[in-house]
């Protein structure tokens, strides 16, 4: 079964064209546009990832992480940001993030990311551990 | 808020959508380039497909250009953005490279080549990031006053514990000019009050200056 990869973010060119080249190589991706819809977009059926822009209006990427993290602990997250400067002192929810990704993003890199990201959460709920 | 803080708020939000355009790009231009391969030369000629795969990587390579703009542009937004008197550990090899960057336009009109020396660590100074890109503009100032022609190389180092910027006038047909220039020119003008720089020569270690920026009693001393 393909992985579900949930998007969020509201540049919504960017995030359509991350999509269909994800699908290309064979990820599920789904895409929403902002973060409220981005949880509950992930309540129904819990996402292999999420990736999340951290600056979304209403709800911020990092809300959405710490929400999402209540919800399922070994759920991987990935956040992009468009700003250089992520405060990652440890009591962030950025600390929470499985990583964070500048934009604009090498594919490559953002795919290995993905696919560590997926290694690390099978890991963490095959031992009920923490991400 | 101050003009400087007015500043680096909209350059930092600016240069959020610039990341975000520049991320736009860089996404249709590789979905463009998987789709090509997909075609496999089906759909495209081949003298067609090499092209547009040749196309699309100088897209790639000026996306990345963009976005090494960028982080040295939001850099100069974190700067800015300091308190006002604000002298928190700024990273003066990271200074060095923005500068680079920054003032790379500027360097090829007046023909100067600007390079970043490596380090290979951080070097931590006390000092607002603006006054040293400032002083390192005014060390620019110079060699251009003399025609430019000079390939200038800017590392972040130490001399005597002290932690600053080496200057080098590596090459180039003005190069004894720009030398002349800057061992007449040991202070800086322009900081603002409470910070000096001098920019010293450094003899023993070859024709290089060495930019020191420090904290001063006496207003722009």
């Amino acid at each position: 079964m393909s992985l579900r990869i949930l998007l969020a973010d509201d540049e919504k060119e960017f995030v359509d064209t991350l999509a269909e080249r994800l699908s290309l190589r064979g990820f599920a991706p789904y895409v929403v546009y902002d973060g409220i819809s981005a949880l509950q977009a992930a309540t129904p059926e819990k996402p292999d990832v999420v990736v999340l822009d951290l600056f979304m209006p209403g709800l911020s990427g990092d809300e959405v992480l710490r929400r999402l993290k209540v919800l399922y602990p070994d759920l991987p997250v990935i956040l992009l940001t468009g700003h250089e400067a992520v405060d990652d002192n440890g009591t962030n929810p950025v600390a929470q993030a499985f990583a964070c990704l500048t934009k604009p993003l090498s594919f490559n890199v953002f795919l290995e990311t993905l696919q560590a990201a997926v290694r690390e959460g099978k890991e963490c709920s095959a031992t009920g551990g923490k991400s | 808020m101050n003009e400087s803080q007015c500043m680096a708020r909209l350059l930092a939000s600016a240069v959020h959508d610039m990341r975000n355009v520049l991320a736009v790009i860089r996404e249709s231009a590789g979905l463009a380039q998987d789709l090509a391969t997909l075609a496999g030369g089906k759909t495209v000629a081949a003298p067609g497909a090499e092209r547009l795969s040749s196309a699309l990587s100088e897209v790639q390579r000026s996306i990345i250009q963009g976005a090494a703009l960028s982080e040295a542009m939001d850099f100069m937004a974190q700067a800015g953005g300091m308190e006002p008197g604000g002298a928190g550990p700024c990273d003066l090899a990271r200074v060095s490279r923005s500068f680079c960057l920054l003032a790379a336009r500027q360097a090829r009109a007046a023909q100067i080549h600007l390079t970043s020396g490596e380090t290979e660590e951080p070097v931590w100074a006390n000092v607002p990031p603006l006054a040293v890109l400032r002083s390192l503009l005014e060390v620019f100032d110079l060699c251009a006053s003399v025609g430019g022609q000079v390939n200038l190389r800017l590392t972040a180092g130490r001399r005597q514990k002290e932690e600053g910027i080496i200057v080098e006038a590596l090459e180039g047909a003005n190069r004894e000019m720009a030398l002349a220039a800057m061992t007449g020119s040991p202070m800086l003008d322009g900081m603002r009050p409470g910070w000096r720089a001098v920019l010293m020569p450094w003899r023993d270690a070859g024709p290089r200056f060495f930019l020191s920026i420090s904290a001063c009693d006496s207003e722009g001393e």
